[in-house]
Order: structure tokens, then sequence, then C-alpha cells
């Protein structure tokens, strides 16, 4: 594997957010993982910035993320115009597991800049013929993000906002929680306060898979800046969001 | 006429220049997916202490201006559990390797040196008595000649192989602490490991890694780097492994220069792991075009004490 330069093809704008359409050398991932990502920008800022991969095209040899704007890398990835050259190293890190043939159906829960993995994983588990339900969170209406590749995917999506502008009035968790004996695993990616959320609820009850945030340095390990604290057979240790990660089983993340 | 780019640091010899920076390429094998070791000078393994050490608590990291601050807290798996799991696989891959180590005492650092003496595998020992971001240890063993002698002295009796001391560049006296560690039996000196440095967020009126200090590295650092290397290496004859923001061959070459027998690539591969192969052809084509047969010519080349050239005449 190697840095690679792609080309943005599309950069399609709404609010905070970006979809970055690359054009390059794709290889295969799966959903879950991500790619350093920086511009031709040179030393300042620094490090590429892990987005993880909404979707893509090997063939067609694109690839596509939802970036949000939160400060000056992934403002500047927000401004690239169509033609403009993008360093990127992956894809990176390890995938959702997928659930087994004849499995009961999965839970997908997105919220923010965590549903574009989500919607990943609803693709490929649509062209398995697996069964999931995908539930979204955001505060408002206008923070729903994805709504045609949701409808696109094949299920009805349950939609919740904070202040009841569209979809159920609360958060994510809750239409969740009353349905949560339907479903043979979870799968989220969100803000911190909603994977919490995931846990605490599956918790005894359900295997969850979590795909975590970290600030990163490298993205492929050898940094050691991304860990979060674990705990397996017991044993409490710190291990790499980039690696090991990001998705972890929800019952070993102790959280930072 | 090709350029012959291998280097010798007293008995090592090295196939060229460039080696991977401990702590920045895992303990080798990390870095396979991505280069080719045995196009590489060498590679500094992950810093190892004789217990082991989870490191620090997240965040750990934090970008500045053209740079980093890290805090890692020097987290790995121990001097044992290396030499069972990972030495083994290393012994097979033609290219020189070098464990870095360090120690909360004199005493622990003697005996990580012994236990890595006798694994095959190492062409050195790097000792790190400048990192920035462990409570007891680290830096204080570096920044005063009597304390650089002292534990230099002290791994020195305890290894057979080139022993190399990682300085910090935190120090008032450049020269008196290369001298220290050279008089102590030093077989090379690696200049310089990262800088002290903090970063607070004004919002939240907190540090923005948990360690409070960390160590800044990449682009950021490399005047300063350039500056002690070039102090350090007139001041002993020992050779200087020059590291501190080396990203392209523009920047290896200033190292050379100033007067680094080799240099070591750190942050830069966190931006581009491959950035090693880059540096390397952007060196080997500058000795090309200058007429340089052997790298080994650059070294300390800076046209030093010539007369500056005055712009206004």
């Amino acid at each position: 594997m190697a840095l690679r330069t792609y080309r943005v093809v599309d950069n399609d704008r709404t609010g905070p957010y970006s979809t970055l359409t690359l054009q390059g050398e794709v290889a295969a991932s799966e959903p879950g993982q991500f790619y350093m990502l920086r511009g031709d920008w040179g030393a300042d800022p620094l490090l590429g910035r892990p987005i993880s991969i909404l979707g893509e095209d090997v063939e067609d040899g694109t690839v596509r993320f939802l970036v949000k704007e939160v400060g000056e890398g992934t403002r500047r990835l927000c401004a690239l115009e169509p033609g403009a050259a993008v360093f990127g190293l992956g894809p990176l890190g390890r995938p959702f597991p997928l659930p087994p043939p004849g499995a009961a159906p999965v839970a997908l829960a997105g919220g923010g800049v965590g549903v574009p993995p989500m919607i990943y994983l609803a693709g490929r588990l649509s062209a398995k013929g697996l069964p999931f339900r995908f539930f979204q969170g955001a505060r408002t209406a206008a923070d729903l993000l994805c709504l045609e590749e949701l409808a696109g995917a094949g299920t009805e999506p349950v939609l919740a906002t904070e202040d009841g502008s569209l979809g159920l009035r609360g958060l994510v968790t809750e239409p969740l929680a009353g349905r949560l004996g339907e479903f043979s695993a979870v799968y989220a990616c969100g803000p911190e306060g909603m994977l919490k959320a995931v846990q605490a609820l599956c918790a005894g009850r359900v295997p969850s898979y979590l795909s975590l945030e970290a600030r990163m340095g490298c993205g492929y390990g050898v940094c050691l800046g991304c860990v979060v604290p674990v705990e397996r057979n017991g044993r409490r240790t710190y291990e790499r969001v980039c690696a090991e990660g990001p998705v972890f089983e929800g019952e070993a993340v102790r959280w930072a | 006429m090709g350029v012959n780019l291998s280097v010798s640091l007293g008995s090592l010899r090295l196939k060229n220049p460039l080696l991977l920076a401990s702590g920045c390429c895992g303990y080798g094998l990390d870095m396979e997916p991505y280069l080719d070791l045995e196009r590489l000078g060498g590679i500094c393994l992950k810093g190892l202490s004789v217990k082991g050490s989870e490191g620090n608590p997240p965040p750990r990291i934090w970008e500045t201006q053209g740079g980093m601050i890290n805090a890692i807290g020097l987290q790995n798996v121990g001097v044992e559990t290396f030499l069972r799991d990972k030495a083994p696989h290393l012994r097979s891959r033609r290219t020189a390797f070098v464990a870095n180590f360090y120690g909360h005492s004199v005493d622990e650092y003697v005996e990580a040196a012994r236990m890595l003496d006798g694994e095959p595998c190492l062409s050195a020992l790097e000792m790190n008595i400048s990192c920035p971001n462990i409570q007891e240890g680290g830096i204080q063993f570096g920044t005063d000649p009597a304390s650089v002698r002292r534990v230099t002295e002290a791994c020195r009796s305890a290894t057979s192989k080139p022993l190399w001391v990682k300085l910090s560049p935190n120090v008032a006296d450049v020269a008196a602490v290369a001298r220290a560690a050279e008089e102590a039996g030093a077989d090379a000196l690696t200049c310089i490991n990262t800088m002290p440095a903090m970063a607070i967020d004004v919002e939240r009126r907190a540090f923005r890694i948990s360690n409070k200090i960390g160590g800044l590295s990449g682009p950021a650092l490399k005047p300063v780097a350039v500056r002690v290397v070039y102090q350090a290496s007139r001041a002993v004859k020992i050779p200087v492994v020059g590291i501190g923001g080396i990203s392209t061959a523009a920047d290896a070459l200033e190292f050379l220069l100033a007067g680094a027998a080799a240099f070591q690539v750190g942050t830069a591969l966190f931006v581009d792991p491959g950035c090693p192969y880059t540096i390397l052809e952007g060196i080997a084509e500058y000795c090309a075009r200058h007429g340089i047969e052997n790298v080994t010519d650059l070294v300390g080349a800076v046209q030093d004490g010539a007369p500056m050239p005055r712009c206004h005449e």
C-alpha cells in the first residue's frame, strides 16, 4: 500500500458537510474502513485526516467520503474544487464484522459524521441479502444526512430528531431500545454520547460493534497516538483506534 | 556513473544514510505493507524498557503549525516480549535494526542494554536519554553532562554492540553533552529527540494532551535540529545521526551538510509511509547533479568559515 494521489471529481456541499468523490487507484475496502486524507497544501496542516468511506466503485476508480468541517484540515478538505489533488492512504483499519448468513436482522445506528460508514454497511448488507434496520439520529431535520442514499438502501430508516422536526422526537437510542429484542447485533457510529448510550443499552443483551473516532497521527498503527482504553478478559490496555479499530466490540470499550 | 549511498557509522556499515526513527515505525514489521525494509539504511525500533509500559492516557497527540506534539509515554511491550515475539521475525531481513531503549534509573538502562546485547538481529543500541514524556528517567538523564556521562558509561559496559546516545535539543550546551557521551564510550550520537512543548485549548482552558507537556516533532523542529547537529558534530569525533523534521531530500541534505553521517525520518512517515523512497531518490539525483560519487563526501561539507556573500556588492 502507498500514499496515492486522487483527483476531486465532485464536491457536493451542504452546510458544514461535503460529499467528496475522488478518482484514482481505489483498492477494495470493507464498510467501517477509512482513509487518511490531505490536500496538496504543504506542511500546514501537516497530518492527514481520518475519514470513513461512504462508498466506492473499484472498477471506476472512485471513492466517496462525507467530510464535516470541524477544524482547519477538514475545512480545507471541504473547500476542495473539482480537479484538486488529494493524497490518500487507505483503506485502513478493521471493518465491521458482517453478520453470518441466516442471522436475525441487525440494527444500524448512525449519527452525524457517523452516518457515512453505516450507509456503506447498509449497502453491503443489502447486496448480500442480509436483513437490517437503519436508525439515524440528529439534532434537527436539517442535520439528518444521506437520506437519498438511505432511500436507495432498500429499507425504511427510523429517523429521530432531538427537536422532533422530522421522525421521532428524541435520541436515536429511544426507538432502538424499544425494538432491541428484534436484533442479533447492533452496529453504531456517531458522537461519543450516542455510542456510550448504545453500549449501555446493549450491554449483556446483544452484541454491539462501535466505530470510534480519534485524532490520529499516522492512521496505520505506528505512532500510537489514537489509543482508547479497552478491557479484554479482565485486562485493561490501550488499543489503537486506527489498527485494532476503528470498530470495537462494545463490551470491550472503556473510553478515555 | 552510479552514486554510492553507503555510509559507515564507526564499525557499522549501512547501505544508505536513511534510517526510520524510533517511535515512528513500530517494531519494524509494521512498516512492511508500505516499505521494503531492505532498501533502507536501517530501522530504529520503538523505544523499549525492561518492564514495558502501557503509555500515557489519551489524548496523546496534538497537531501544531508545521508539526505535532506527542506524549505517547513510550508505550512498549518490554524487552523480554520484544526478544521473544518480535526480534525472531527481524533476523531474516537484511537491514540494520537499532534497538532504542530507556529506563527510569541507571540500573534499568543497564538491564535493558544487557538483555538486548545478545540479540543477533540488532546492529546497534540507541539509548534514549531525552524523552520529554515520562515522569522519571528519560530527559532528566540527558540534560546535564555529568548524568549523560554516568548513564552512558554504565550502558557501555553492558553491551559490546555499537552504542548510540540520543540527545535532547533542550540543553544549554550541546557540545558539552555531546563530549560527555563520547568520552563515556558512545559510538554515535543521535541528534535530536523531540523538543518539550505544550498546547492549550483556550475555549476549554484545558491542555491539549493529557500529559500537558509533549515532544514537538515535524518540519517545525528542523532548524533547531540542524543547528544541534552542526554543534554536536563539531564537538566530537564520533558520527552524528541527524533527525528532526526531515521529510524531503533537501531536508536530509541539510543535515548531511551540517555534519550528520546518517539521518532518521520520523514524523514524515505518518504523512507518507513511502517518503523514504522519495528522499533516497532525491539524494541520488542531487549527488549526480553535483558530481558527488560518494554521499559521504557531503558530510559536514557546508562551506564553514567561508565569507558570506554580501548582497549589496
